[in-house]
């Protein structure tokens, strides 16, 4: 056995950082001779605090260095990546120099136009779901830019609460493409549920585990046939780039369906049109609604959840996977035993009501004890409104793990954790 | 004043062309309909519907459409009119909306109202971008949407009849029956997609110049002939042609394939075991084996009769006598369907209470069936799907020496029922008189008593039977609820299960009713109905609702879906989520 082979961390840390509403994380593995191998696990926000992002990256390039041996992007959501496209943020991020950059198997970039001859795990399926989600992207990206025009009928709050959601959906290219230049260097890795995780022989003594996402394939085996795929429906609404994007923002008069054919004013409309016309608008924005929401869900869903096992100690991390992604992992009993001794649980998904699914949870045999309890780290702002963290879930954390959650912090911007 | 108005309609969609057509600017496959004669607002605007051209994407309401005279203002319009004028789509809308309706008043031999109470439903032909189309009762409407196809062009949802008769068809089974908008058992929202289905495919068999053209698309049959071959007409050949598939142009434009349409039940393979699988628990889906076993049956009759007209295998038939015989054959079973309606439970029903609903309606009408053995093909063909009659006493009826297996049990009980404190008039039109009935006969009729009930409707109507006979009976509703926590539950019936892991302290809403028919002597004939306090029928709905969380905005299971107000329909057909046992935090 070679001594690469031999070697073990001997101690493991995570570092939390305090970016507002967005995930940070690094890990570091301790080696003998004072060696320190990192991994960096997102690193987004939708704060609008100036410099805010640029102090956490040089706490964290401080912390690690300069030098880490992996970076994980677990998935697309502006609150997870966006300081990899701010453009001196971004680039002090690339200085890094990391082994390999890892990103879910939705990201690969050969699969984005529909790629016949799609590589590894992409079927035609794969990249038609991958257009739906570009598609889906594109609608977002138009509601944030024109909120009055999609949401007419929406009171001023709603239309706030929909615009942020929807900002959180926007297509992050900036951030994308540095993150593939970064990958160019040295490696990428797409991964998927039960595959390579591309840290293979860059953290000696450590077992990575990929639990999600699931490909298509897998997935199908727990989802639910549909009637009218729902990627389907995203693409129907891409639809709308070639015309209506310019529809949207040209005049009013310009953009109907049909030209040269009379219209009438609402306004001078009999009573009985008007009704049913403001009813139309209510469900018009129904519809955006359940879209937007839909938007994010299938977002996160994209999550890269990597465990990382060093000796009897597991550290999960889930990005805001949601239960549709889960429901690969905790089908398979061999994943269930692994997480079963999970040491280090990095809250899925801000705590929101189903990215911390109870049969997750269940399997946690750490929680509760009074010797090595299970760490649950929470990254979330204060007065943040989108139903996270969930009171009942945080209770429960509180109650059964030594819990740590950036949202009390006011002066802090990290916080290390000794596994 | 004339009697009727004839109107051009597409006839399928604009994607399904007239390959008889000389006009090289109409190859589109149109016809013309009739429909009762009214005087027309703007819109147009009828006594029950009513027209709006509003866009709610763009914002833009397009003038009224002024239908003017009894004149056909598209009969020769090109196809390029017939795509671009909003005018003509809302013709195109307006006569295929009334002339179902009229084929629903015909079979049920009365006026129907509407679920929503107002006279006139409103019909939106541009309503949005979107590949969706849907029925909502809070509006008042029904909505059409609009989408490019792959070069951009538009695609018009309400220039495809069957998109346009499957969601007149929700209104109006809204208005027969309200409660099957309602959280249920996945059979009651699958009956919704089925139905409609049905009567889509269905409805388009009154239209012999439509059926002739569509005949002529399949292989085996030539344009100008006037003769099909024989084996052009065969089960299978029907189960691929144009007629049987819903929705040609939306079905290829969605899924990107020319050869598909929207869907196509009628090919599912018969599977017993399907009920009880998870995947068909999604609306359409399961909409799709109802359709299947109908539409299979009416195929399998369509077929019977050609075979016993012209019992030589080989040579060619004369396409007149095939179009006449399908024509008949899906006449007679489309309106079996419509009048089924008046026999379904009020609520929770199953494919099982459809199946006895469809033979008893037959059943009443023309006892005699050993021409073609309609009851038995529709039997066999629910059977082949797992479905059996909800009602189970075989030996009830006889029809000569056949046991008429499935017909709804009469409701000759042993205690003679008591209608010493009714009058035979009012108890045909006055609720109150029904429910004075009803009161007095609880006990004998097992109404659970500490529930609300209400009579909803009473409905008398007439029938004529293919013998002459007109068959008079009264249809009667009555609706119970009972809002309860979950312990509660074994008071009211020691065999109620709280399902797994549902606290006691969930609220619950029970339903159930019955509907009552009255022959024309003023006696209860069939009680048909779906008892609150069957523990049965309530656990199953219960852990239903309760593994896929089908709970309204207070956490409360069996009130409402959750959905916003009148938009299940648009919902439904939007986004559907995995079917998981949710295990999320509250």
């Amino acid at each position: 056995m070679s001594p690469q082979n031999d070697k073990k961390p001997e101690q493991v840390s995570v570092t939390m950082y305090d970016v507002g509403f967005g995930d940070c994380f690094l890990l570091t593995f301790m080696y003998a001779g004072d060696e320190k191998r990192h991994v960096v696990i997102d690193c987004g926000s939708t704060s609008k605090r100036k410099d805010h992002m640029s102090r956490v990256v040089d706490q964290l390039i401080e912390d690690c260095k300069g030098r880490v041996v992996g970076v994980v992007a677990t998935h697309r959501h502006k609150d997870h990546i966006s300081a990899f496209g701010l453009k001196d943020v971004g680039e002090k991020l690339a200085t890094l120099d990391p082994d390999v950059v890892i990103q879910p198997w939705t990201e690969h970039p050969d699969a984005e136009e529909a790629a016949l001859e799609a590589p590894s795990v992409f079927t035609s399926e794969a990249a038609n779901h991958m257009m739906g989600l570009e598609a889906a992207q594109k609608f977002a990206l138009r509601l944030v830019k024109y909120p009055n025009r999609l949401l007419s009928a929406a009171k001023p709050q709603t239309k706030k609460y929909l615009s942020k959601i929807a900002e959180l959906s926007i297509p992050n290219k900036k951030a994308i493409m540095r993150l593939t230049d970064m990958g160019k260097k040295k490696k990428h890795a797409y991964v998927h549920a039960g595959g390579r995780s591309g840290l293979e022989g860059l953290l000696p003594g450590v077992r990575v585990t990929v639990l999600g996402p699931p490909t298509l394939k897998q997935s199908q085996n727990i989802r639910r046939q549909t009637a009218w795929d729902p990627d389907e429906f995203w693409k129907l609404y891409d639809g709308l780039s070639a015309k209506s994007v310019s529809n949207i923002s040209t005049a009013r008069g310009d953009s109907k369906l049909f030209h040269n054919v009379p219209t009438t004013t609402i306004s001078r409309s009999p009573s009985y049109v008007k009704w049913v016309i403001d009813k139309l608008n209510t469900i018009q924005l129904h519809r955006v609604k359940r879209i937007v929401r839909a938007l994010d869900d299938a977002i996160n869903n994209t999550s890269v959840i990597l465990l990382f096992e060093v000796g009897n100690k597991a550290l999960l991390f889930s990005g805001d996977a949601q239960l549709e992604n889960w429901q690969y992992a905790l089908g398979k009993s061999s994943m269930k035993e692994k997480l079963k001794k999970t040491s280090v649980y990095k809250v899925g998904h801000h705590g929101s009501t189903n990215a911390t699914p109870k049969s997750l949870w269940a399997l946690f045999q750490r929680k509760g004890r009074a010797d090595h309890p299970l760490i649950s780290l929470l990254s979330s702002e204060r007065g943040h409104h989108h139903r996270v963290p969930r009171k009942s879930l945080v209770e429960a954390l509180k109650a059964e793990t030594e819990f740590h959650s950036t949202q009390p912090w006011r002066r802090r911007l990290s916080e290390t954790f000794v596994v | 004043m004339p009697q009727t108005r004839k109107l051009t309609i597409i006839a399928q969609d604009p994607s399904v062309l007239d390959r008889e057509s000389a006009d090289a600017r109409r190859k589109i496959l149109t016809t013309a309909v009739n429909i009762p004669y009214e005087k027309l607002d703007l819109g147009p605007r009828g006594y029950r519907v009513h027209v709006v051209d509003y866009d709610a994407t763009q914002r833009v309401l397009y003038h009224p459409f002024d239908a003017g005279s009894a004149e056909d203002s598209f009969e020769k319009a090109t196809d390029h009119q017939l795509l671009t004028d909003p005018a003509f789509h809302a013709q195109n809308v307006y006569a295929i909306v009334m002339r179902l309706l009229a084929r629903f008043e015909a079979a049920l031999g009365r006026r129907i109202s509407w679920g929503f109470g107002s006279h006139q439903i409103h019909v939106v032909p541009h309503a949005f971008v979107d590949a969706n189309a849907f029925y909502s009762d809070d509006a008042q409407g029904l909505f059409f949407g609009y989408f490019p196809d792959e070069s951009g062009n538009p695609v018009y949802t309400c220039l495809s009849h069957d998109v346009v008769a499957h969601e007149a068809t929700h209104a109006l089974i809204d208005g027969l029956r309200a409660s099957y908008t309602l959280p249920s058992h996945p059979d009651q929202a699958g009956f919704h997609e089925g139905f409609a289905d049905i009567a889509a495919l269905l409805s388009v068999f009154g239209l012999p110049d439509v059926v002739r053209s569509l005949l002529i698309l399949s292989p085996g049959a030539e344009p100008g002939r006037d003769k099909i071959k024989k084996e052009a007409v065969s089960v299978e050949k029907f189960k691929n042609s144009v007629l049987m598939g819903l929705a040609e142009q939306f079905g290829q434009q969605t899924t990107r394939h020319r050869e598909n349409c929207l869907r196509r039940a009628v090919k599912r393979p018969p599977d017993p075991e399907a009920m009880k699988d998870i995947e068909f628990e999604e609306s359409h889906l399961r909409g799709e084996i109802l359709s299947a076993a109908v539409l299979n049956s009416f195929i399998r009759v369509w077929s019977k009769r050609l075979k016993q007209l012209f019992p030589d295998k080989d040579g060619n038939l004369p396409l007149s006598r095939v179009v006449e015989d399908g024509v008949d054959a899906a006449d007679q079973l489309l309106t079996m369907c419509i009048r089924a309606l008046d026999y379904c439970p009020v609520v929770d029903i199953t494919f099982s209470d459809f199946l006895s609903s469809l033979l008893t309606a037959d059943f009443e009408l023309i006892p005699d069936d050993s021409k073609y053995k309609y009851r038995d093909v529709i039997r066999s063909q629910f059977k082949a799907w797992g479905i059996e009659p909800s009602s189970g006493t075989p030996h009830q009826v006889h029809t000569g020496a056949v046991p008429e297996i499935g017909i709804w049990e009469k409701a000759f009980l042993k205690e003679p029922l008591t209608y010493e404190q009714v009058h035979r008039e009012p108890l045909e039109r006055n609720r109150d008189e029904v429910f004075h009935f009803l009161w007095e006969n609880r006990g004998k009729l097992g109404v659970y008593e500490h529930a609300y009930t209400s009579v909803i409707s009473v409905r008398p109507c007439m029938r004529v039977a293919p013998d002459g006979f007109i068959l008079r009976e009264t249809v009667s509703e009555y609706r119970q609820t009972l809002d309860i926590e979950a312990r509660q539950l074994k008071s009211i019936h020691r065999e109620m299960e709280i399902p797994e892991r549902m606290t006691e302290d969930t609220k619950i809403r029970l339903r159930g009713g019955g509907v009552l028919i009255f022959d024309e002597f003023g006696h209860l004939k069939y009680h048909i109905h779906s008892h609150i306090n069957n523990p049965e029928r309530q656990n199953r709905r219960l852990k239903y609702l309760w593994k896929n969380k089908i709970k309204d905005s207070e956490r409360r299971y069996g009130f409402t879906d959750g959905t916003a107000k009148g938009e299940r329909f648009a919902a439904r057909h939007e986004l559907r989520d995995g079917i998981f046992e949710k295990d999320e935090w509250g």
